[in-house]
């Protein structure tokens, strides 16, 4: 049921990555991409970035597991740390 | 002509209210998240409908329009890596929510923990800073209505908006935001790009030119100081706190399984690509109203749409910005009913829990009304204030999933305490190792 470290890197760190450095790297761009300055254009490249990162991660890492683990599944598992 | 698409657009999602009640349960858990039934459609329209409020149609282009690409950056760049963080931790929410039978984060709090300080203060938190977030809702909505050139006061706009909230929450409970979500959702997408296209098109002036000249202004920059500083900090501190919020996380318990939260997680930055028209219509304000000051900034998009359409498009763009607020406020005033009557004041027989919900709704929108008629606010600042102590309660729901040491009483004075300091922080304009609230 938790996400697996090669889920989290593609799908949150690849996004993670984008964003932010390109923010600090375009920011300060004079260039102009049809009509949009450099960074705003490079978020919306993100938008698409990210949803194909996040399909990866379903199609390659999740998908099988969790759908598995679902048809097995009848009684809830208490999550880590539950006894506390 | 205005007013009467204006009414067609409200007089639709009221048929679709209506019909959101075939087939509802009578008990409160499916007033509240909808028996825990939805599936990828309705989740994913859920999703979207409490994500994409009025902020997005109305606020977004007055906050782009008045900051310049810094804003355009910190609001798509906050919601994109929320999004993808969802994708990872809604599943395990909701196996929580499922696993101590929850409604709301302080159920899984107090489940967890057992502690009730720790539910008390998580629910407080999420109602009082649910407030701005009403706010922002009924600003919007005012903004709307002005759009339609009616001579309405601030006061009946919102008098109005919160009558049409009440009305929508006692259809069917977060079946009717669900399934209005549907005609708003695909409005708000037809909006935008309307009024973007109409504006790239428009014969005033020279349009493009003026676009292009909006772009290069020196705003657009996001120097190495204060504008980057505020981009990048505020992207990381609210895309943490993005899932949050109380409406966010009984939107997930609704769903029926946690394959279908991750199937519907993956394809909502997509849904993001109506943003390229939002910045559209800001620059083309830029441009054609250089005079919007301070808080009139936030009439940048229906300013550009009563430039560039005719008025029986004006009054269905009108229409569907105020469903986003409306859709957004009864979330909103379902997850404070809930919080109330399950965290704040418990053990209330399931008999009485619906009344309890609905009385206190209407104290929390009757708050919200005083609060933006005393308080005007620029919209992008008040989405700020809310998330300084939504994204607080991330901490507690990080240890419920890992195995800590960390006493609840802990938790929650520091939840209490952090909550205060954002909020002094922002009352007294002070800067934090260079970091200032906005």
């Amino acid at each position: 049921m938790k996400p697996e470290g090669r889920s989290i890197a593609v799908g949150l760190g690849i996004p993670t990555v984008c964003v932010i450095l390109g923010t600090l790297i375009l920011g300060s761009s004079q260039t102009v991409v049809l009509g949009f300055p450099l960074v705003v254009f490079w978020m919306f490249c993100c938008f698409v970035i990210t949803a194909v990162c996040l399909s990866i991660c379903w199609m390659v890492f999740d998908r099988k597991p969790l759908l598995a683990f679902e048809e097995l599944d009848e009684v809830p598992e208490l999550p880590a740390g539950a006894e506390h | 002509m205005t007013t009467f698409t204006f009414a067609l657009v409200l007089v639709a999602a009221t048929g679709i209210g209506l019909y959101s009640r075939i087939g509802m349960g009578k008990k409160t858990e499916d007033f509240l998240v909808g028996g825990r039934s939805f599936g990828v459609v309705l989740t994913f329209v859920l999703g979207v409908g409490e994500t994409y409020s009025i902020g997005t149609i109305i606020g977004f282009p007055g906050g782009v329009y008045l900051n310049g690409s810094s804003y355009a950056v910190w609001f798509m760049g906050y919601i994109l890596l929320g999004l993808a963080s969802g994708y990872f931790l809604l599943p395990v929410l909701w196996r929580a929510g499922r696993v101590y039978g929850a409604m709301t984060a302080p159920d899984m709090l107090k489940a967890h923990f057992k502690s009730r300080s720790l539910e008390l203060t998580a629910a407080l938190v999420g109602i009082v800073f649910l407030i701005p977030w009403a706010q922002l809702q009924l600003t919007g909505l005012t903004v709307a209505l002005q759009g339609l050139g009616l001579h309405i006061s601030e006061f009946w706009a919102v008098v109005l908006g919160v009558v049409l909230a009440i009305f929508f929450t006692l259809l069917s409970g977060i079946r009717a935001p669900a399934y209005v979500s549907i005609i708003k959702d695909i409005g708000l997408i037809l909006a935008v790009i309307v009024v973007a296209v109409a504006a790239l098109s428009a014969e005033s002036g020279n349009t493009a030119k003026a676009l292009s000249a909006a772009a290069n202004s020196g705003k657009q920059l996001i120097g190495s100081g204060s504008p980057m500083t505020f981009a990048i900090t505020t992207i990381l501190f609210q895309a943490v706190g993005f899932y949050m919020f109380p409406f966010a996380i009984q939107a997930i318990l609704s769903s029926r399984k946690a394959s279908v939260i991750k199937r519907t997680s993956r394809l909502m930055p997509l849904y993001m690509l109506m943003y390229p028209f939002l910045v559209i219509a800001a620059f083309f304000a830029v441009a054609q109203f250089p005079n919007l000051t301070g808080t009139k900034s936030n009439l940048a998009f229906m300013e550009v749409a009563k430039q560039v359409l005719p008025d029986w498009v004006v009054g269905l763009v009108a229409g569907i910005a105020a469903l986003c607020a409306i859709i957004v406020l009864v979330g909103s005033s379902l997850s404070i009913g809930t919080l109330i009557s399950r965290n704040v004041v418990p053990h209330i027989p399931e008999a009485k829990q619906k009344n309890v919900v609905k009385i206190c709704v209407a104290l929390y929108l009757l708050i919200s009304i005083v609060v933006t008629i005393e308080f005007p606010s620029i919209m992008v600042g008040l989405i700020n204030t809310a998330y300084f102590g939504i994204t607080q309660v991330v901490v507690p729901v990080a240890l419920m999933m890992m195995r800590n040491r960390v006493r609840p009483i802990i938790m929650a004075v520091g939840l209490a305490v952090s909550c205060i300091a954002a909020l002094v922080l922002f009352a007294m304009n002070m800067s934090f190792g260079g970091v200032k609230l906005y």
